[in-house]
């Protein structure tokens, strides 16, 4: 599969604010490079159940994003040179400056 | 898996989770900073934006954003309303980088931290970590003239 490096960069932050992050903190971040809440549920829907998921917390009905499969998250972003931006080992695929496809 | 009701209370845990780097330097605004900078580095930021993101007074953000740039972690272009990023070249970006994936492993038990390590070992010295490590210790150890003549003396006694 290949993925959106817009997505790559989320997984990037998501996975540095301990793996989750409410929603619209989620959103709020990304909707400069465009991403919208139905961009993201088509995400997770498209990487298919245990990588993301989206749910309720009970107490504030709040909703969480969070990376379930940290092992799969890892090997994406060292893939894609995001483990340590600038740091990692080259292998020609970039992240920076990429806007999400429309 | 949308929309899914987690069936469990708020725990220590849960409220930690939601601190910058899990709490370990307060819940200050300088902290809810660099987390931000430190997890999307290609970014450029501005104090309003940065202070809607984070949830913070603007002053206070502006503050944190020119004591980080005083310390070398940030750079700026502009002076009346400037754009901040992230120092990348910095080591202190990377150990941050480093401690946030620490933060994730206490908390869940998983080993971002050292996967993180191995592959900026195999980038930036060439080599898997334990032939760098084995490599590395040798070099040192002949390279230093105190060392070579222990390791001298060693032999010559065996």
């Amino acid at each position: 599969m290949t993925l959106d490096p817009l997505f790559i960069r989320f997984i990037g932050w998501l996975k540095k604010h301990r793996s989750r992050q409410p929603l619209p903190k989620c959103l709020k971040k990304w909707r400069k490079d465009g991403l919208t809440e139905d961009k993201l549920e088509a995400f997770i829907e498209a990487l298919g159940n245990g990588h993301i998921w989206k749910y309720r917390k009970p107490s504030g009905g709040e909703e969480i994003v969070e990376i379930l499969d940290l092992d799969w998250a890892d090997s994406i972003l060292i893939e894609y040179e995001e483990e340590i931006p600038g740091h990692n080992v080259k292998r020609g695929h970039h992240c920076q400056h990429v806007k999400w496809k429309k | 898996m949308a929309d899914e009701v987690v069936p469990s209370l708020e725990t220590q845990r849960d409220l930690a989770l939601d601190i910058p780097f899990g709490g370990l330097f307060g819940d200050a605004v300088i902290a809810k900073v660099v987390e931000e900078l430190i997890a999307d580095p290609h970014s450029t930021y501005r104090a309003t934006e940065l202070a809607e993101l984070i949830e913070a007074s603007p002053p206070r953000v502006r503050t944190a954003l020119r004591s980080l740039e005083n310390i070398g972690l940030l750079s700026s272009d502009g002076e009346k309303r400037p754009v901040y990023k992230i120092n990348i070249a910095s080591k202190r970006f990377v150990a941050l980088t480093l401690l946030s994936f620490a933060v994730l492993d206490d908390f869940e038990g998983s080993q971002c931290m050292d996967t993180a390590i191995k592959a900026y070992c195999e980038s930036k010295f060439g080599l898997p970590m334990s032939e760098y490590a084995f490599t590395d210790y040798y070099r040192i150890i002949a390279n230093s003239s105190a060392d070579s003549t222990y390791l001298q003396g060693e032999v010559n006694v065996g």
